[in-house]
């Protein structure tokens, strides 16, 4: 198989294996938040080009498996959306992407040898 | 055909390795925040110290000279609550939503153990010092327990972290700094003290800030990028 072949098949394994967190989506969320620790709801928006319906449910869902807490706040006056990352949603993309980085190696290792 | 097949490729093992380089970042950056927090706690340490410096002396010129056992324990008492007690309740809570990094049974713990055990054997040292009329030859000692312990920092966290140095050469020099500065300290001994704040305080300063500036150094130490 090629690698494009070999790489989608160990990803889509992954995501098989959970469901919840790797949606292309969400994760680029939570990897988001995991560098910055927290970011307003417009922030989120821009940085990663969603709109604020497909965002906003992202982000509940996120909520709901306690990856995130979301909280208002004014600022300038105005009710801003804060999102914040918990350990636990840290502690899940790590593991996720520490467990990506081992298939993925697997695969970018294995291919100059099945070339030969 | 074959190569459209050849850029395909590239073009794949070109995301592949990106993706293995996010996925690096987001395993070391956890050692980055803690690095950071740690050049914090060193800045706090060492502005608590020097508070508690101008406090004491503050009083001393108010007071007159009081004994010296005193003013060394409510010194090293005071400068410890003030540090830890900002360090520990202000920066740390910073990193709490990262993953926790578990101490490895020869890594941190052992850190953790070597400076229990020299702040122990400091206050045996004032004690025996100042009640043995040998007070002149505290900071000396004092210095060399210091330099044992920033030479435990340095040994420490080469072993506690796997594939990269948590603390890097800076706390080798700086242990280096600390134990050379014994000889000045006991050619002039009366003045010793003065040597023992330029070469700690101006070393755990610039240690601190140096620590601040290079987190990021980490992630260039990358092990994993395929």
């Amino acid at each position: 198989m090629s690698l494009d072949g070999d790489l989608l098949s160990a990803l889509v394994g992954l995501m098989e294996e959970d469901r919840e967190t790797m949606v292309p989506t969400r994760l680029s969320v939570l990897v988001y938040l995991y560098f910055t620790q927290h970011a307003t709801f417009p922030v989120l928006q821009k940085k990663l080009g969603l709109t604020s319906g497909n965002l906003s449910s992202h982000l509940r869902k996120l909520e709901d498996l306690g990856l995130i807490r979301i909280s208002k706040r004014f600022v300038d006056l105005k009710p801003t959306t804060f999102a914040v990352l918990t350990q636990e949603g840290a502690e899940r993309v790590r593991s996720q992407m520490v467990r990506m980085r081992e298939l993925v190696s697997k695969v970018v290792e294995a291919k100059p040898e099945s070339e030969e | 055909m074959n190569s459209d097949n050849g850029v395909v490729e590239d073009d794949m093992t070109e995301k592949a390795r990106q993706l293995l380089l996010l996925t690096d970042l987001v395993d070391k950056y956890p050692a980055v925040v803690a690095r950071r927090v740690a050049g914090l706690v060193y800045l706090i340490i060492a502005g608590g110290i020097s508070f508690a410096t101008l406090i004491y002396m503050s009083l001393q010129d108010i007071f007159g000279q009081a004994d010296p056992l005193l003013v060394n324990l409510g010194f090293v008492a005071l400068s410890l609550t003030f540090s830890w007690l900002v360090a520990f309740r202000l920066i740390l809570p910073l990193t709490k939503s990262y993953p926790k990094v578990e101490p490895t049974p020869n890594g941190n713990w052992t850190v953790f153990i070597v400076w229990g055990i020299l702040a122990i054997a400091i206050v045996i040292l004032s004690f025996v010092t100042f009640s043995t009329d040998t007070g002149v030859y505290f900071a000396p000692a004092l210095q060399f327990i210091m330099g044992v312990g920033f030479l435990s920092n340095y040994l420490g966290g080469r072993r506690a972290q796997s594939g990269y140095e948590f603390y890097t050469r800076e706390h080798l020099y700086f242990a280096i700094v600390v134990f050379l500065s014994i000889i000045p300290m006991m050619l002039f001994l009366d003045r010793a003290h003065v040597f023992l704040i330029v070469a700690d305080m101006g070393g755990i300063y610039v240690v601190g800030i140096y620590l601040l500036i290079t987190a990021e150094r980490l992630l260039l130490e990358s092990k994993g990028q395929g």
